[in-house]
């Protein structure tokens, strides 16, 4: 009993650990998720769900219990319902609301998606965990409508560098989510697959990935053919991968060791896209949850313009009304295809693939430092044990 | 550790439990379940197995879309569909779907027809702006290369490219939907003729099959399940050639009122049929006692027994 009770004081105490700024970091997340949420779905147009011919419908388990599937217009009215929730939560009125409404339109539609042909996995966290965690968590309180009506209202306002544990939860939520799903796939690597047996499995991974990708008139590695020829590199290669995955609930020790694995994590996607053409860009999302956002707001201060708008004189039903209104004429122009997809899409600017040139090297960058960081700390403990012994020899030999 | 209070408390409980349950439910799922996925449950498995080697031969489907213009676009089979992923096989499948043989039968044409239109729907969207003519399916070769050298093959040369099928558009052009909604003819009190549909023209060669697509409502659920009759008759008004069974291989006395369907018919055209026109004519009977519906106009004025259609030229065999 005493060891259960140590152990979930220890929880709580991880659990409840403040965290820098978290009140101001989670509602601008809020923001870049939605952002990056309507650039991801774009180009989908879920009413093709609905043209599809009924034998290539293979539901997931989950969906199973359908018995006829409903009509593209439904799914129109789905995606707009989504488009919407995602509107409300980018201008913070409602949010929670919003988020059960994206939560709900997102699942909706995934099971759907999956239940034709292969499941993809790559915007599980995107569309369904993140939004499921968020229904609880405060990513409201500030940078919002909503946090704006309540200051109006006189009620207490949340400072951004508020760095309580209430608003900082759903990043330890979300590490464990990632830790338990990393390990699930080293276990399936080290258990069914012969990453451990096979010591040509990068060499053919990298190679076959050039084959299908000349196949599908994309892109090629040139570097592939070099490390396939060199078991120097891809005998080791095959180890990293799984050691990554297997120890990654490491990431749940403390911040460090957290940005260490959140840092590869990005890495690993990005060699993935470089090397194997498997595109995961819709993870990006989970991973820069741990992004201190507001610190890197309040060192943009000086190239922000100020009072862009003054809104104190309009009266707060005017505010409401008039933000309401934006979000209708949003998603109509959503639904009609005109203009909004294309700038939320950043008019074909940066697609899946470009981003990982910009993200690929911060990420990198990340994890050399904390690499660095963490040697640091182990060196300084080593140094301090050698320190603690040569004391307790000279305190030894004294008393001797 | 800051102060918790008491709703703190029960909100941390909840909160640990929840992690329990989806932690839980994550690892029961890797152990435990076997095959498909419980969705949105995961198990991350990319690249886990089935890592094979590249080979030194690679083929690829594609399908070629020739405009109006006569301009040819390509698309992959992962380009019809915007949000099904770069991995799923759907493209492919309905592909091969469209252009699989289809037997002379309306089942197996209703199915080609299907994905066919769908096709053209997917291709139209894929493809804004340009008006499809002809859908060609394509596949694509590559041998003996060295998967180690760099690129392993050129997409634009493949050594060899087979065409496996291709379609007019124009031929599905009504997308399986009657010319127009207005009945041309009723059949007793029950069910009206919304119009009809002949994808391979008003002309056919002897020992060939006439294809007639008909559409149907029913004006209220029928009292039997009638059947079918088409016909080809010359013009002292004998048949010459038929095809009959209950409309749309369906049983009509399940069909609420308002309920379409679309009967496929395929008239065998006997070898020695004389050339010449002949009137195609339908009809509605009740199978027991082989008594016609009675065919009105839709102001109620009388047609007959059997309902003209158009008229069918039909020539030699090998003329067509």
């Amino acid at each position: 009993m005493h060891i259960l009770d140590s152990i979930n004081h220890r929880i709580d105490r991880w659990l409840t650990a403040p965290v820098e700024n978290a009140a101001g970091r989670m509602s601008l997340y809020r923001i870049v998720y939605v952002l990056f949420y309507l650039w991801v779905i774009h180009d989908r147009y879920h009413d093709e769900l609905g043209l599809l011919p009924d034998d290539v419908w293979v539901p997931v388990r989950t969906m199973t219990w359908l018995t006829t599937r409903p009509s593209p217009e439904f799914f129109r009215i789905i995606e707009v319902g989504l488009v919407i929730g995602l509107f409300l939560l980018l201008i913070g009125y409602r949010v929670r609301t919003a988020t059960i409404v994206v939560f709900a339109a997102g699942l909706t539609l995934g099971a759907f998606r999956m239940s034709f042909g292969k499941i993809s996995h790559s915007d599980l966290f995107l569309t369904i965990y993140i939004p499921a965690i968020m229904i609880f968590s405060r990513w409201g309180s500030n940078y919002s409508l909503d946090a704006y009506l309540r200051r109006r209202r006189g009620e207490p306002s949340v400072s951004p560098n508020e760095a309580s544990w209430r608003y900082a939860w759903p990043m330890h939520a979300t590490i464990i989510l990632l830790g338990v799903l990393f390990f699930s796939s080293g276990y399936l690597k080290l258990i069914k697959g012969q990453w451990l047996s096979d010591s040509q499995l990068i060499s053919n991974l990298l190679l076959s990935h050039n084959v299908r990708a000349e196949q599908m008139n994309r892109f090629p590695n040139v570097l592939n053919p070099i490390i396939a020829a060199t078991p120097l590199i891809y005998v080791p290669l095959r180890f990293i991968p799984l050691t990554f995955e297997l120890f990654y609930p490491l990431a749940w020790i403390n911040r460090r060791w957290r940005t260490l694995f959140v840092s590869t994590s990005l890495v690993f996607h990005a060699f993935n896209v470089f090397f194997l053409n498997v595109v995961f860009t819709p993870m990006i999302i989970t991973y820069i949850l741990f992004v201190d956002w507001q610190a890197l707001y309040q060192r943009s201060r000086r190239y922000r313009p100020h009072n862009l708008f003054n809104l104190e004189r309009v009266s707060s039903q005017v505010l409401v009304a008039a933000s309401l209104l934006l979000v209708a004429v949003g998603a109509f122009l959503w639904y009609q295809d005109i203009f909004v997809r294309n700038l939320f899409g950043t008019y074909g600017l940066i697609n899946g693939r470009l981003v990982w040139f910009v993200v690929a090297p911060l990420a990198l960058l990340v994890q050399l430092k904390t690499i660095w960081q963490l040697l640091g700390d182990f060196s300084n403990t080593l140094r301090n044990q050698r320190r603690n012994k040569q004391r307790d020899l000279t305190l030894e030999s004294n008393v001797t | 550790m800051e102060q918790i209070s008491h709703a703190d408390r029960r909100f941390l409980l909840g909160l640990k439990f929840a992690l329990l349950i989806v932690s839980a439910s994550l690892l029961v799922h890797l152990f435990f379940i076997r095959g498909p996925e419980v969705w949105p449950l995961t198990r991350l498995s990319v690249y886990a197995t089935n890592i094979k080697g590249p080979g030194s031969s690679a083929s690829e489907i594609e399908l070629r879309i020739v405009d109006t213009q006569g301009n040819i676009h390509r698309l992959f089979p992962n380009d019809l569909y915007t949000t099904l992923g770069s991995a799923n096989g759907t493209g492919t499948l309905v592909i091969n779907r469209a252009f699989q043989e289809a037997s002379n039968e309306a089942e197996s044409i209703a199915n080609q027809e299907i994905y066919r239109i769908h096709l053209i729907d997917r291709v139209k969207t894929a493809l804004p702006g340009i008006e499809p003519a002809e859908i060609q399916f394509w596949r694509l070769r590559w041998q003996d290369f060295d998967a180690t050298d760099f690129p392993p093959f050129e997409y634009e040369q493949p050594d060899e490219e087979i065409l496996l099928g291709q379609f007019e558009t124009a031929y599905y052009a009504d997308g399986l939907q009657p010319p127009d909604r207005d009945p041309d003819y009723d059949f007793g009190d029950s069910l009206a003729l919304l119009g009809f549909g002949l994808p391979n023209g008003t002309q056919v060669a002897q020992c060939e099959d006439l294809y007639v697509r008909s559409w149907w409502s029913a004006v209220e659920t029928p009292a039997k399940d009638y059947h079918i009759t088409i016909v080809l008759a010359d013009e002292t008004g004998i048949g010459r050639a038929q095809s009959d069974s209950t409309i749309a291989d369906d049983l009509p006395t399940t069909w609420p009122p308002g309920h379409e369907a679309l009967d496929r018919r395929f008239v065998p055209i006997p070898c020695d049929l004389e050339t010449g026109n002949y009137n195609l004519l339908v009809g509605l009977y009740d199978f027991d006692t082989v008594e016609n519906l009675p065919v009105t106009y839709p102001d109620g004025s009388p047609h007959g027994s059997l309902a003209y259609l158009t008229t069918i030229e039909v020539i030699a065999g090998g003329e067509s």
